[in-house]
């Protein structure tokens, strides 16, 4: 009687797991991003609502910082990578030959289209869940704008002159810190469709960054931009070995006016003092007769690996993170717009200036669309090269061109 | 006649296991990564694609014309020649300073050991914030002795002083500890011998003390020589490689043309040339001081 106590207690016992995964998936997913602090605590919370929804599922949450980029060329490499991993920006340069498509994933209708630029490849797939838009223009102190006397800039004519009367006064125009050169390299890159994506041949400039055939010597009109917001004495002293953590000690502190970075360094500003007067405004136009515009494209997306052994948890997890709730967190805390249409979001502070730029033209990410996956690199260290006085603007040309060319024919 | 017991072991059985831990070690991380970072040298990988391309010795005929390597490799004998010349030199001066009785003693040549024990890159982040243009410690005491604040890590060639002068800093403790047990090892009666025969201090050190310490200099001016060679935490926490690539050793330099520059098959060549490189520095300052301690004995 007690042994068939017992079986009929361990068959209701397996019976009510069955039941519980019944409708459920299982496995075991590794997730890989970049996010820590309060991005890290966001994201960890919407890991745990889909955990709690799935419980058949493990997760493990790998979480890297400033070396997440090494250890996804590591993993590439040997050909090893997480079930679902960020692909911060390179879905398409840099990780497409190792990620899914998800063009017949449900939530795909939703993406908004102006996002279709940089994560689509030529055959029209894409392979991301863009969870955001990381929109960003030239950051700046308003406040100090304002007591300055000065309108918004639309062109890089009226932008030196902002810069001019800020170092007239005492200010610094642009602060760049150039201890971690993306600071003066964000410069080049946000800069660079001014000078070259303008006028008639804007098109044809653009596709002959994408078949080989740019002459580069046209790229020295970006170095001398950088080059002249040095000499002119705009940047702050320091511009060559400033850490970035001062930055937005800087915007607060009221010193600086400008800065070329993304809006997540206003994010930290406000940390320091929530009712400090910033925003970003508008990349200024080569001339008036061209229009300003911002800089967007995929940021916080999330793609999930070909080869992986949990596809299903994987798609399961990311139709989970782009819940409107979820989508709405992570662009939150982030500073972000989101990456799908129907996502209120309240960025705070950044509100005013998302609605106050809700019709401007948006050019992607340059480096991302128009140059080879490795460029960032090189305009990193031409950029920070120029401002260090290490090497001249005839010689950073020369290096952009021949790591173009060789890294065109790596692709 | 005598014969061997089953299941005992010979000397060179025993020899054999105690030694095969380290030997699998060796091979499997070093042995089979340098012949993978040859391997890898010969092509143009660009460090995490599947396919790559042979491309026979380009990389290394590329060595040689790029100035970034060749800025690399003189920051990198600076870094290695000049902290271990200034680490010999203050870890003397500190041995013959802290190997005399006096109060606090211990405590002090704990301090002066203690950078040695933390990690390069929490050392280099704590002279930035010292050396830093805005609020840093240096310019502020420039600023009460009525100077012009300066930023000290702008220029590339300063920069590198300052690089090495922070690894020396850092590591001269270490030496000391070396020097220290060097000076503990030579007989009083040397020096007992010596004051009888009227020789003065000077005289003593340089005739008794400097000759018994060529032991102790071998090996810690091997250590910080490749120490320094390798140099890589403190070039990316004080300056990153910069401004541009003129702070970068040869470590630092492989690190970004790997990852950032996704060439690594020119990385690798970088990486087997700096390996040959610091083999052969170490061979000879091994064979020349042992001379030197042949000699002296």
């Amino acid at each position: 009687m007690k042994k068939v106590l017992c079986l009929l207690m361990a068959l209701a016992l397996a019976l009510s797991v069955t039941a519980a995964f019944a409708d459920g998936l299982s496995g075991e997913l590794v997730i890989a991003s970049r996010y820590t602090g309060v991005q890290g605590e966001a994201f960890e919370s919407i890991i745990e609502g889909f955990k709690a929804e799935n419980p058949g599922i493990k997760v493990e949450n790998q979480t890297f910082t400033d070396n997440y980029e090494d250890v996804m060329k590591v993993n590439m490499s040997g050909n090893q990578l997480p079930d679902v991993f960020m692909t911060h920006g390179w879905s398409v340069m840099r990780y497409k030959e190792y990620l899914l498509p998800l063009n017949d994933e449900p939530w795909a209708k939703d993406i908004v289209p102006g996002l279709f630029g940089s994560i689509m490849d030529a055959d029209g797939k894409f392979y991301v869940l863009p969870n955001t838009n990381a929109m960003t223009g030239v950051l700046v102190q308003n406040g100090l704008l304002k007591e300055l006397g000065l309108e918004i800039p639309k062109t890089v004519d009226e932008f030196m002159h902002c810069c001019q009367v800020a170092k007239d006064n005492g200010y610094v125009g642009v602060y760049v810190a150039g201890k971690d050169s993306r600071s003066p390299a964000y410069v080049l890159n946000l800069m660079a469709p001014s000078f070259l994506l303008n006028g008639a041949d804007a098109a044809k400039t653009g596709a002959s960054l994408q078949d080989g055939s740019f002459d580069w010597t046209k790229w020295a009109a970006v170095n001398q931009f950088l080059m002249d917001l040095k000499d002119k004495g705009y940047m702050n002293v320091d511009c060559a070995t400033a850490d970035t953590a001062n930055q937005s000690e800087t915007l607060v502190a009221k010193e600086s006016l400008f800065i070329f970075q993304r809006t997540s360094v206003l994010i930290e500003a406000w940390d320091i003092d929530p009712e400090a007067d910033l925003g970003f405004i508008p990349m200024p136009a080569m001339n008036a007769e061209e229009e300003p515009y911002l800089v967007g494209g995929e940021s916080q997306a999330f793609g999930i690996w070909k080869d992986s052994k949990n596809i299903e948890a994987a798609k399961a997890f990311l139709a989970y993170m782009a819940r409107p709730e979820n989508i709405k967190l992570i662009a939150e805390v982030c500073g972000e717009a989101p990456g799908l249409q129907g996502v209120t979001v309240d960025s705070g502070n950044l509100t005013p200036w998302f609605e106050a730029w809700a019709n401007t033209k948006v050019q992607p990410w340059f480096d991302r669309v128009y140059l080879p996956s490795g460029m960032w690199a090189i305009m990193r260290d031409t950029g920070s090269g120029l401002i260090g006085g290490a090497t001249t603007i005839e010689n950073a040309d020369q290096t952009m061109k021949d790591n173009y060319d060789k890294l065109r024919a790596q692709q | 006649m005598f014969k061997k017991k089953a299941g005992v072991a010979t000397d060179n059985q025993v020899v054999l296991v105690m030694t095969a831990p380290a030997v699998i070690l060796m091979i499997v991380f070093v042995a089979i990564p340098l012949v993978m970072g040859v391997q890898i040298s010969l092509t143009d990988w660009n460090g995490y694609s599947q396919n790559s391309n042979y491309i026979g010795l380009a990389n290394y005929t590329k060595l040689f014309s790029d100035p970034m390597f060749m800025r690399a490799f003189r920051n990198t004998v600076i870094y290695g020649f000049g902290s271990t010349l200034f680490q010999t030199i203050l870890g003397v001066l500190y041995a013959l300073l802290l190997q005399r009785a006096f109060v606090l003693r211990g405590l002090t040549r704990t301090i002066v050991y203690l950078p040695a024990m933390i990690a390069q890159l929490l050392v280099g982040y704590v002279w930035y914030f010292m050396v830093q243009y805005n609020r840093g410690a240096l310019n502020d005491l420039v600023m009460l002795l009525g100077g012009t604040k300066l930023d000290w890590l702008g220029e590339g060639n300063r920069a590198v002083l300052i690089i090495m002068i922070i690894n020396t800093l850092n590591f001269c403790g270490k030496a000391m500890i070396i020097y220290i047990a060097g000076l503990n090892s030579i007989p009083d009666m040397y020096y007992e011998a010596a004051s009888v025969d009227g020789a003065n201090g000077w005289q003593q050190f340089w005739n008794i003390t400097m000759p018994q310490l060529i032991p102790a200099i071998t090996t810690s001016t091997l250590l910080n020589l490749i120490g320094g060679l390798k140099m890589f935490g403190l070039v990316i926490s004080t300056t990153g490689g910069g401004p541009g690539y003129s702070t970068h050793s040869l470590s630092s330099l492989i690190n970004t043309l790997y990852f950032s520059y996704q060439d690594a098959g020119y990385a690798s060549a970088v990486g087997v040339v700096t390996f040959v490189f610091i083999m052969a520095v170490s061979i000879v300052i091994r064979w020349y001081l042992a001379k030197k301690e042949a000699a002296a004995q």
